[in-house]
């Protein structure tokens, strides 16, 4: 009878450990999930006196579109002009842009125009308010979903 | 043996004492894990060197990237001969082939930085270019970049 008890309170102590053993494992790893990255577009070109230029973009989702006017510069590689243009977002129309919003900005290395916009197809226009004396090369940067 | 007779002597060691015992230790030992704060990220300011020999009407110029945003220095470090240079920083054309500045000064070599620009996160180019004072064989630059 005591051999008997002692069994079952060994077994009772192996059970114990048993269960702490099994129910005490590692979770499952979860994958986070990753936002999508945004996607950055660039387009260059010359830009004449008086002149203007558009660029047409599709954002893949309702997000924050920055636009940067990044480069202007008459003769390449330098100096670099501080001129102000005409820098605008808004939709293709036909063979243009029809500017919705729009700033007169210097070149920088940081967002001039910021939106948030819904889905859709898009277009960035850059023109001359009229302080280009000469044709400069220009380069917009725009960041989008 | 000795323990088999002290649980012999202690009558609270039961099956349904073993039975609470496990339940109250699997109650215990499994909880939730407390939830961790994760560090607020800290960045460094990254340096960057670009070493080159520039030919005359040339640009040396380095691709970096801004992690996030703050401001980017260009230093026209050193310049053989010593010469004055166009220094610039800017971003890469629609083809990637060319720098395309955004602020450039005209400078001889120094200790500090000629040029700072504020900067959005994002991949950035700077560099030295030829302002008409570059003869053959050409110039060795050194340009330091730091940003963020």
């Amino acid at each position: 009878m005591t051999a008997m008890k002692t069994a079952t309170i060994t077994f009772g102590f192996l059970l114990v450990l048993g269960l702490l053993t099994i129910a005490c494992g590692d979770n499952t790893p979860t994958t986070p999930t990753t936002p999508a990255l945004p996607t950055t577009e660039k387009f260059s070109g010359r830009l004449q006196v008086q002149g203007s230029s558009f660029y047409s973009f599709t954002t893949a989702a309702t997000g924050q579109v920055s636009i940067t006017l990044a480069s202007l510069v008459p003769t390449p590689p330098g100096p670099a002009s501080n001129t102000v243009m005409g820098l605008g977002v808004g939709t293709p129309l036909e063979t243009d842009c029809s500017v919705t919003n729009s700033v007169a900005t210097a070149p920088g290395l940081t967002a001039q125009l910021v939106n948030s916009l819904a889905a859709g197809t898009y277009c960035a226009r850059i023109y001359d308010l009229g302080g280009l004396t000469a044709p400069a090369d220009f380069t917009v940067r725009i960041v989008h979903p | 043996m000795r323990v088999a007779q002290y649980l012999r002597a202690h009558t609270f060691f039961t099956w349904p004492a073993l039975v609470l015992l496990a339940f109250a230790v699997l109650s215990t030992g499994c909880g939730s894990d407390s939830t961790t704060t994760p560090a607020p990220s800290t960045t460094t300011a990254q340096t960057e060197t670009l070493h080159g020999i520039m030919a005359p009407t040339g640009q040396a110029v380095r691709t970096f990237l801004a992690n996030q945003a703050g401001t980017v220095t260009v230093l026209l470090a050193d310049a053989q001969p010593t010469v004055t240079l166009g220094l610039g920083v800017g971003v890469r054309g629609s083809t990637g082939a060319d720098c395309r500045f955004t602020q450039t000064v005209n400078t001889a070599p120094g200790t500090t930085a000629q040029l700072s620009v504020s900067v959005d996160p994002g991949t950035y180019c700077a560099g030295a270019y030829d302002i008409g004072t570059v003869g053959q064989p050409g110039v060795t630059v050194t340009v330091t970049v730091t940003h963020p």
